[in-house]
C-alpha cells in the first residue's frame, strides 16, 4: 500500500495516516464533521493491538490523552470547533506538564452550536495559544488531503520533539473531499521518553506529570523555559508561495481550502491578465513570517480571503504593517466564498491600485 | 388609543388554548421516530392543563431528541451538548412562575452531561426532565451510546460494544435526593401522556425516562418488547401512575410497587427480564434547591440598593 495512490477521504486519510506515524491509541467522541475519523480508528486500532475508545465527552477524551501521552505513547484525538472548545483546559494542562499529543480541529461554523458546514472561524482560537496561561503549540494547517497526511507524521514528531501538543487545523471541506493520496513507507521516528510514566526503575527518580508549580519563583521559571522552547519551535515555520516568483501586482493569503479556491481564481485572473500570486500559511502558529516578508516590498497590494470574518489577517496586517495595503474578503457561517467572488474582489483591488 | 397593556390585558381574560397553539415548526424527526409521539404526548397535556404558551419553556441539549424546542410554540432554549440540565436549573433558579419541560437523550444525559444529570437530581429543582433514550446516537449516524446494549455493532464499535448498558434508572435512584422517577415507552401513548401529567404534578425534578424508537438506525430494536406485552411489566399502585383499564387487559404482567419504597425502587429497576413501566419512586418532600434561590425575587430595585449599600458600609473607613 506505501507508495501506490488511493482514493480516501480527508477524514479517513487523516486516521489512515495517524496510525502510519505510530499512533495506536485514539480517545475521541463523536461529532459532524469529522466522526469519520473515530469510525476509521475503531476499525483499524484494534487488530493493531492499539487502543480505540470512545469517551463519554470531549472533556475525557483530552485527559485520557493527557494520560496516555504521559505514560509515553504516541496519542491523538480529533474533534470538530465546539468539541475542540471543550478540550481547551485539557490542552493547557498537556502544555504545563509537557505531554507530547496531537490534536485535530476539523472546523465548521460557529459561535455556539452554529452548524456542521465548513468553516475558519477557530484560527485566532488554535493560534494564540489554545488553553489558559502562558502558552503555544504548533498549529499546522494543511491544504489537501496528500498534505494532511504528510502533516499527520510532521505532527507526531514535532510533538515528540518539543514535548508539547499539535494541532492539525482543517475545514470541513478537507474531511469531506475525497482525493487520492499517498502515504509515506517510512517508519516512524522513536523518541526516547524518560519522563514518561512507565513504571519506576530503580535506577531513577520517579516521574509525575504535573502542572502545578505553587512558588511563584518556580513557576515563572518553569514558564520561561516553556517559552524559551515556544521560541526554538520558530524555525518549524512553513509556507507556500505559489505564482510570486515575477513579484505580483497583488497577492491573495488564504489556507486550508481557501488556498485551493484562490489558486483557481488566480488562475483565471491571470489568463485575463491580472498579476496575482499566493501565500499560504502551512504553520498557522508559527505564522510562517520569514516566508512573507520577501512578498511585502515587491507587492503592491495583499488581499486576504479566509471563511471567517477577519481572523488570519490579523497578523498578515500586524507584519506587513503600513507598507502595502491589506484588504480582507471573507464568509462566515459556512458560507465558502466562491471563486468568483475572489475574482471580483482582486478585480476591484486592481482598479484601486490603477487608480491610484 | 388603546394603550399596549390594555390590549394584552383583554387578551388575557378571554384566552384558551388549543393544540395549535402549541406547535412550533413542523418536526424534522425521520418518520416513525419516537420522539414524535412524546412531543404530541406533550402538547396535549399542556392543552389539557391550558399551560399558558409563553409561561412555559422547553429545554434541551443536542442530539435528534433535543430538537424540541424547536417544535414547541413555547419559550424554548437548544442549548449546549449534555448541558440542558444547568440550562434548565439556571431559568428554574430565578423564574418559578414558569413550567419546565426538558428533552435530553442518552448520549446528552447519560454521556457528556453526566456529571450535570448527578447534580440536577441533587438540585431537584422543578421541572419535568424527559430522557429519550433510543439507544444509539442518532444525529451523527449510528455510534455506540452509553445504553447501547452489550454486543451491538454502530460506527465506532464495528466488532460489537464492549460493555454492558448504563441503567438510567438505577444511577437516577442511586442519586441523593432523587425525587420522581419513572420509565415509559413510546409506542403507549396512553402511558407516556399519564406519566408526563404525573411528572408535572410533581413538586421537584420529576425524571422520566422514555424507551424511544429510532427506525433509521436502531429498526427493530425494540421489537420484541412492542410484539409482546408480557415482555412489558407494568407496576402499579394507587399512589403511582394512573391506569387505564385497557392498559391493565393489555399488559398481563403486572406488580403493585408502592413508589414511596426507594429500595423496592431500585431493585425493579435492575429487572433484567421485563421492562418495567410505572411510577419507581415518588418523594414530595425531597429538599428542593430552587427554593432557596427564588429568595428575594419580589424585591424592589430601591431594596436591593439599599441591601448593597447596607453590605459596603461595613467597609467605611
Amino acid at each position: 500500500m506505501a507508495g501506490q495512490r488511493l482514493l480516501m477521504k480527508g477524514t479517513e486519510a487523516i486516521a489512515e495516516a495517524a496510525i502510519r506515524a505510530g499512533c495506536h491509541h485514539f480517545f475521541g467522541y463523536p461529532i459532524t464533521p469529522q466522526t469519520e475519523i473515530p469510525e476509521y480508528m475503531s476499525v483499524r486500532l484494534p487488530p493493531l493491538g492499539g487502543t480505540y475508545l470512545q469517551a463519554e465527552s470531549e472533556v475525557a477524551a483530552i485527559n485520557m490523552l493527557y494520560g496516555a501521552g504521559g505514560a509515553g505513547v504516541r496519542v491523538m484525538t480529533s474533534s470538530s470547533s465546539p468539541g475542540v472548545a471543550l478540550m481547551s483546559e485539557g490542552f493547557s494542562y498537556l502544555v504545563g506538564a509537557e505531554v507530547p499529543a496531537v490534536i485535530v480541529n476539523i472546523m465548521r461554523g460557529g459561535p455556539g452550536l452554529g452548524n456542521i458546514a465548513p468553516a475558519q472561524g477557530d484560527y485566532l482560537e488554535m493560534t494564540r495559544g489554545f488553553g489558559h496561561g502562558d502558552m503555544h503549540a504548533i498549529v499546522l494547517a494543511p491544504s489537501t488531503v496528500q498534505e494532511a497526511v504528510d502533516v499527520m507524521g510532521l505532527a507526531f514528531d514535532l510533538a515528540d520533539e518539543y514535548r508539547n501538543p499539535v494541532v492539525v487545523i482543517g475545514d470541513g471541506l478537507l474531511g469531506q473531499m475525497m482525493e487520492p493520496v499517498s502515504f509515506p513507507d517510512t517508519e516512524p521516528k522513536v523518541f526516547d521518553k524518560p519522563w514518561a510514566t512507565t513504571g519506576k526503575a530503580k535506577s531513577r527518580p520517579r516521574n509525575i506529570t504535573n502542572s502545578l508549580y505553587l512558588d511563584a519563583d518556580q513557576l515563572e521559571a518553569h514558564v520561561r523555559d516553556l517559552d524559551v522552547k515556544f521560541q526554538r519551535m520558530d524555525v518549524e515555520q512553513r509556507a507556500e508561495c505559489w505564482m510570486t516568483d515575477d513579484h505580483p501586482e497583488i497577492v491573495i493569503v488564504a489556507y486550508g481550502t481557501m488556498a485551493r479556491i484562490a489558486k483557481t481564481a488566480i488562475r483565471q485572473l491571470r489568463a485575463k491578465g491580472l498579476s496575482v500570486g499566493l501565500y499560504r500559511p502551512i504553520t498557522a502558529w508559527p505564522f510562517p513570517s520569514r516566508a512573507l516578508e520577501p512578498l511585502v516590498e515587491p507587492t503592491r497590494a495583499f488581499l486576504t480571503v479566509e471563511m471567517s470574518l477577519g481572523q488570519l489577517v490579523q497578523d498578515i496586517r500586524a507584519q506587513v504593517g503600513r507598507r502595502r495595503p491589506v484588504s480582507f474578503y471573507g464568509r462566515a457561517g459556512g458560507v465558502v466564498p466562491t471563486v468568483e467572488e475572489i475574482i471580483s474582489q482582486v478585480e476591484l483591488l486592481h482598479a484601486s491600485l490603477a487608480a491610484a | 388609543m388603546f394603550g399596549l397593556k390594555q390590549d394584552w390585558q383583554l387578551d388575557e381574560k378571554a384566552r384558551h388554548f388549543v393544540l395549535e397553539d402549541y406547535e412550533g415548526a413542523a418536526p424534522r424527526w425521520c418518520s416513525g421516530c419516537g420522539d414524535n409521539a412524546v412531543l404530541s404526548a406533550v402538547q396535549r397535556l399542556a392543552r389539557d392543563l391550558q399551560l399558558v404558551p409563553e409561561k412555559t419553556v422547553t429545554v434541551a441539549g443536542i442530539g435528534c431528541s433535543s430538537r424540541f424546542p424547536h417544535y414547541m410554540k413555547t419559550y424554548g432554549f437548544h442549548g449546549l451538548h449534555g448541558r440542558a440540565l444547568p440550562v434548565a436549573s439556571g431559568v428554574r433558579a430565578r423564574r418559578p412562575d414558569l413550567d419546565i419541560f426538558v428533552a435530553t437523550g442518552d448520549g446528552d444525559c447519560c454521556a457528556i452531561g453526566t456529571a450535570h444529570w448527578i447534580h440536577a437530581i441533587r438540585y431537584n429543582m422543578k421541572m419535568v426532565v424527559m430522557l429519550l433514550d433510543n439507544n444509539v446516537y442518532g444525529l451523527t449516524k449510528k455510534q455506540t451510546s452509553p445504553t447501547s446494549r452489550r454486543s451491538f455493532t454502530s460506527n465506532t464499535h464495528p466488532q460489537g460494544s464492549l460493555l454492558s448498558p448504563l441503567n438510567p434508572l438505577s444511577v437516577t435512584l442511586g442519586i441523593t435526593n432523587a425525587s420522581f422517577v419513572a420509565q415509559t415507552v413510546d409506542w403507549n401513548p396512553a402511558h407516556v401522556y399519564e406519566t408526563l401529567k404525573a411528572a408535572h404534578a410533581h413538586p421537584g425534578l420529576a425524571f422520566v425516562r422514555i424507551l424511544q424508537r429510532c427506525p433509521h438506525f436502531m429498526d427493530g430494536h425494540f421489537q420484541d418488547i412492542q410484539d409482546d406485552p408480557s415482555k412489558i411489566l407494568l407496576m402499579t399502585h394507587d399512589k403511582g401512575i394512573p391506569i387505564d383499564p385497557s392498559l391493565k387487559r393489555l399488559f398481563k404482567n403486572q406488580v403493585v410497587h408502592d413508589p414511596s419504597d426507594l429500595d423496592a425502587a431500585r431493585r425493579y429497576a435492575d429487572t433484567q427480564d421485563a421492562v418495567p413501566i410505572g411510577l419507581f419512586y415518588r418523594n414530595e418532600h425531597a429538599e428542593r434547591y430552587d427554593l432557596d434561590t427564588a429568595r428575594g425575587i419580589d424585591m424592589t430595585p430601591q431594596q436591593r440598593m439599599k441591601a448593597v449599600d447596607a453590605e459596603l458600609d461595613r467597609f467605611l473607613v
